[in-house]
C-alpha cells in the first residue's frame, strides 16, 4: 500500500490548519473526523519526535499565560510539501480503494 | 495529578534522563503533563469524575517506553549517551591516571607532571564539550574519587614499601628528587657549588661533562643513591672512581642522617682507579674530598595536597549535585498543577 504513514499525514493535516501542541493535535484529529480517530499520547509524540527530526515540522516552547509553558508544533517548508504530497498520494489512493468498494454489480 | 499518573511520568522521565540528559527529560515530561491536565479537564467536562479521567489518562500512555520519547534534537545520533558518559569516564580515569603509572613506574621523574597536567586539562575539555561545565561538577569530579582513591593506593603502596623496606638504597626519595645539589670541594682549592634540577643533572651527565667550576660530580649510578657511587674527576674524565661497598655503606648512614656524603676519594678509591690514582699522585699530590648534598623535595606533602585537592573537589562535586537536584525537585513540587 502507497499510503503507510498515515499518522504521519494524519499530524501534517492537523496543522495544515495552523501550529498546534499536542493535546491540540489529537483535539483536532478527533474533532475533524468527528471522533473516528483516536490518538492516544504513546502513539503521537513518537511520531511528532520523528517528524521533527526529519525537519517536518518544528517544535516551539511557547510561554502559555499562568501556566508552565507548552511546545506549539508548526509545519516547515519540507512539512508542508510532504503535506501536499500525502494529500496527492492519498486521493489517488482513497479515489482508487473507492472506485473498487463501490463499484456495485460490475465485477 | 493522581499520584499514579504522577510516578508515570516520573518513571518516564527518568528514562529519558537517562537516554539524553536532564534538560530533554524534563522537557519530554513537561509536554506530556500539560497534555494530560488538559485531557484530564476535557474528559472530566463530559462526566466522569477526576480520578476516572486520569485512570483513563493513565492507560492511554500505555507501555511507557523512554526512548519513543526521546525528542529530536536530544536523540542519540552515533552511540547513545549512556555509552559516550563510560567512554568519557574512562578517558578521563584513564588520562589521570597514566601520568601517575608513569611517574611511578617508568620515568620516576617530576617531568611527567607536565604531559599529566596537559592530558588532565585535555580530559576536562573533552568532557566540557561532551557534557558542559553542570556535567563536570555532577559527574567528573564524582570520578576524581576513584582516581583519587586508586591514586592513594598506589601512592601509598610506594610510600610504605619505602618507609619500612630493609632496601638500604631508599629508591623512592632519591628516585623523587627533584633538586639536587651537587657541591664539590677540593681541598687545597676554591669550592664550588652547584644547584641544579635532576633533569640538569642528568643532562650534564649524558653530556660527559660538568658544571664550570665543578672538579668532580657524584653520578648515583641509575639515578640511584645505591652502590657502586661512582664519581670522576674532571679533569681526566676517563677515570671514574668507585666507593668500596664499606665506604658506600658509611656514606649511606651520614647521608640517612644529615643529608651529606663526604668522600675521600683517594683513600676509598677501589684497585683499578687505586692504580690511577697512585700513579697521578703525583699529578694531583693532594687528597681529593667530594661533598655530596641531596636535597628532596618533600614528595608526601605533594602527594597529600593532590589527593587531598582531588578528594575534597569530588565532595564538592557531589554537594553540588545533591543541592542542584534537590533544589529542582523542590521547585518541581512549588510548580502550580
Amino acid at each position: 500500500m502507497a499510503f503507510r504513514s498515515d499518522l504521519e499525514a494524519l499530524i501534517l493535516a492537523a496543522l495544515g490548519a495552523g501550529p498546534k501542541h499536542g493535546y491540540g493535535i489529537v483535539k483536532s484529529i478527533r474533532s475533524s473526523s468527528e471522533d473516528v480517530l483516536q490518538l492516544g499520547e504513546a502513539q503521537l509524540y513518537p511520531v511528532l519526535h520523528r517528524m521533527e527530526e526529519a525537519g517536518q515540522i518544528n517544535g516551539e516552547w511557547v510561554a502559555n499565560q499562568g501556566k508552565p509553558s507548552r511546545k506549539v508544533y508548526s509545519l516547515t517548508g519540507r512539512g508542508t510539501k510532504a503535506l501536499e504530497a500525502k494529500r496527492k498520494e492519498w486521493a489517488e489512493f482513497s479515489g482508487a480503494v473507492n472506485k473498487l468498494m463501490l463499484a456495485r454489480g460490475k465485477a | 495529578m493522581s499520584d499514579k499518573l504522577e510516578a508515570t511520568l516520573s518513571q518516564l522521565e527518568l528514562g529519558v534522563r537517562r537516554l539524553v540528559g536532564r534538560r530533554h527529560a524534563t522537557e519530554v515530561a513537561a509536554e506530556l503533563r500539560d497534555h494530560l491536565e488538559e485531557s484530564v479537564r476535557d474528559s472530566m467536562a463530559t462526566g466522569p469524575t477526576r480520578e476516572e479521567a486520569e485512570e483513563k489518562a493513565v492507560s492511554s500512555l500505555g507501555s511507557v517506553d523512554p526512548k519513543q520519547y526521546v525528542p529530536a534534537d536530544g536523540a542519540p545520533r552515533w552511540f547513545d549517551r549512556r555509552k559516550r558518559q563510560v567512554i568519557v569516564k574512562w578517558v578521563i580515569v584513564l588520562t589521570l591516571v597514566i601520568p601517575w603509572i608513569l611517574f611511578i613506574a617508568v620515568d620516576k621523574s617530576f617531568a611527567w607532571a607536565i604531559p599529566g597536567t596537559v592530558s588532565i586539562l585535555v580530559a576536562i575539555f573533552f568532557a566540557i564539550g561532551f557534557y558542559g561545565m553542570r556535567h563536570i561538577v555532577l559527574s567528573i569530579l564524582k570520578t576524581s574519587i576513584v582516581v583519587s582513591f586508586v591514586c592513594a593506593v598506589v601512592t601509598s603502596f610506594f610510600l610504605v614499601a619505602d618507609y619500612n623496606s630493609s632496601n638500604p638504597y631508599l629508591r623512592l626519595r632519591s628516585d623523587v628528587a627533584e633538586l639536587v645539589t651537587v657541591k664539590t670541594k677540593h681541598a687545597k682549592s676554591r669550592s664550588a657549588k652547584h644547584e641544579m634540577t635532576m633533569r640538569q643533572y642528568r643532562y650534564y651527565l649524558s653530556q660527559d661533562t660538568t658544571p664550570e667550576g665543578a672538579r668532580a660530580i657524584v653520578q648515583p649510578t641509575m639515578g640511584h643513591f645505591e652502590y657502586p657511587l661512582v664519581f670522576r674527576d674532571t679533569s681526566h674524565r676517563q677515570n671514574w672512581w668507585k666507593l668500596s661497598t664499606d665506604d658506600f655503606e658509611l656514606a649511606k648512614r651520614q647521608w640517612r642522617k644529615d643529608g651529606l656524603v663526604l668522600v675521600n676519594a683517594i683513600k676509598e678509591s677501589e684497585s683499578s682507579s687505586r692504580i690511577w690514582l697512585n700513579n697521578n699522585l703525583a699529578t694531583l699530590n693532594q687528597p681529593y674530598d667530594l661533598t655530596l648534598k641531596i636535597t628532596f623535595m618533600n614528595c608526601d606533602t605533594l602527594l597529600a595536597a593532590f589527593l587531598i585537592v582531588t578528594l575534597a573537589s569530588g565532595l564538592l562535586g557531589n554537594i553540588v549535585s545533591a543541592s542542584v537536584t534537590g533544589a529542582r525537585r523542590m521547585i518541581d513540587r512549588m510548580r502550580p498543577a
